[in-house]
């Protein structure tokens, strides 16, 4: 199973002691001011040398998105980044047609987005492409939208599972963004779902109890584990 | 600017019918985006075929709503029932399943095919995505900024999009990507509405301003919206009265009035308690 860390920001750090993870995801699922600049991508690639790293995207908006493949189209010369996590239906489609460039894998929100059309016609057929490495799932609900072969690329994230994100932040006050939203998960508690954490403008929930069953239920080529300064909760997937 | 107005059964289609420019409805035999209400839904085609007769006989355009994912294994099952309501004739269909976009296509329908604001299309590559599957309007994404559409629409000129009367309609969470809105599995779920603790303090997923809300209708309106829409939550009497309301603002827009004005003919509807 391959081994992938999120990083906060650019200025994140695996945590001392660890070895370097073979992936490296770097930039935001759900929020497009949290992208890298080319620089931050070569740095990060001077930091962790044997890591190959991921640019994790968000849904995005006609600027962010025109940056964005200016960003990939500047990285090209570099090999930076290796691989993008997409979550944007129309950056999937434009990075499918280009061919050549980076790998490509498929984020939770653009798997959920697609649900059960994946199980089937030409969403299946661009998904079993070999561009694509991987599709994220981070819930048994997720994993079920995967059927036959692609039940073979399973990027499993832990300890968390997504449930809803905005785009009118609370971090963001009189319409400045200073990116408190990296200083870590805030614990809230929901009487919907107990105990559930805001990550930025996200909301997730632990869901140590779900990966575990999931990787019973499918052999996961990637484990994607997002760390931050708040205490995930206890239990993380056992490995395979 | 023109009024569509969900329709949840016949009896409120005669009563919405002289308030509003064009209806849709969505049938219980065809999974939509009102899964966990119901009573949102028409019941049978008897239902939808009345429905549609009555639209038409009321020179009111009609839509269906069939904007949910459909699984490989009852797809053949669902296209048949898609096909059946397509059969009696409305003018459209809203729907975001890129699998059954194709199958339309590929069967050559020739009607307005909408996609659905759950569709998250918030850039040209992913209208293009669409606009290739047959897409011909958008349902606008709540989330998306009316200053974001204007860069799209530099880009793919003379789209056609219509946006959700957002100072009533707007998820906290944006809509087709959100698992906390059902994840509970209940009719009539509205989590997103019920307030959490942070720090033992009470908060509310949240909104933009009410105030910001009626400006981004406003410049969605003056960018060139073809129609607003008017969703299938409330009452009919309730819709009603938001479908008089929202021709008053539209006339207003059309009439040229800027923003500050705008804002404040609102403010002063909402103060005489025509719009709470």
């Amino acid at each position: 199973m391959e081994r992938a860390e999120v990083l906060k920001g650019c200025g994140g750090r695996v945590p001392a002691g660890a070895t370097a993870p073979e992936f490296l995801y770097v930039g935001g699922e759900f929020c497009e001011r949290l992208l890298p600049p080319p620089a931050c991508l070569r740095r990060l690639k001077e930091a962790f040398p044997r890591s190959k790293l991921v640019l994790l995207t968000p849904v995005l908006s006609q600027p962010a998105l025109e940056s964005l493949l200016a960003t990939l189209k500047a990285g090209a010369r570099e090999g930076l980044p290796q691989e993008v996590c997409v979550n944007d239906p129309g950056l999937f489609r434009a990075l499918l047609a280009r061919g050549g460039g980076p790998r490509l894998s498929v984020g939770r929100l653009l798997a959920g987005a697609l649900g059960v059309s994946m199980q089937h016609g030409q969403v299946r057929r661009d998904l079993l492409s070999p561009r694509v490495a991987g599709i994220e799932a981070d819930s048994l609900e997720t994993l079920s939208f995967l059927t036959g072969a692609l039940r073979r690329k399973v990027h499993l994230r832990a300890p968390f599972s997504y449930l809803g994100h905005t785009r009118n932040c609370r971090f963001r006050a009189a319409g400045r963004c200073a990116r408190q939203c990296l200083a870590g998960h805030l614990r809230l508690r929901s009487g919907i779902v107990g105990e559930m954490f805001l990550a930025g403008n996200a909301y997730l929930r632990d869901n140590a109890e779900e990966a575990a069953r999931i990787t019973e239920q499918v052999r996961v080529k990637r484990l994607v584990l997002e760390r931050g300064p708040a205490k995930a909760p206890a239990g993380r997937p056992r490995p395979q | 600017m023109k009024i569509i107005c969900g329709v949840n059964g016949l009896s409120e289609a005669g009563r919405l019918a002289p308030y509003a420019d064009e209806l849709y409805f969505g049938v219980s035999f065809v999974e939509n985006h009102r899964k966990w209400y119901p009573w949102q839904n028409l019941r049978t085609l008897g239902e939808a075929a009345e429905l549609v007769s009555l639209a038409h006989g009321a020179g009111r355009k009609v839509l269906f709503a069939a904007n949910e994912l459909y699984p490989r294994a009852s797809f053949s099952r669902d296209m048949r029932n898609i096909e059946k309501v397509l059969a009696l004739g409305p003018d459209g269909v809203i729907a975001r399943d890129m699998n059954l976009l194709g199958r339309l296509k590929r069967n050559g329908y020739g009607g307005e095919v909408c996609l659905s604001s759950t569709a998250i299309c918030f850039n040209s590559e992913t209208l293009d995505l669409f606009s290739g599957l047959g897409v011909s309007s958008v349902v606008l994404p709540q989330h998306l900024k009316a200053a974001e559409w204007r860069r799209v629409l530099r880009r793919r000129p003379g789209t056609r999009f219509e946006v959700f009367f957002y100072p009533d309609c707007y998820c906290p969470n944006m809509d087709g990507l959100c698992v906390y809105h059902d994840v509970n599995r209940t009719p009539e779920p509205r989590n997103c509405w019920k307030p959490y603790f942070l720090g033992g303090k009470k908060e509310f997923m949240r909104k933009p301003p009410i105030r910001e809300r009626y400006l981004e209708f406003y410049r969605m309106a003056r960018l060139g919206a073809e129609r607003v829409k008017i969703a299938r939550d409330a009452g009919v009497g309730e819709r009603i009265r938001t479908a008089v309301f929202v021709r008053e603002l539209a006339d207003r827009i059309k009439k040229g009035t800027g923003a500050s004005e705008f804002l404040r003919s609102v403010e002063l509807d909402i103060w005489n308690g025509r719009k709470s």
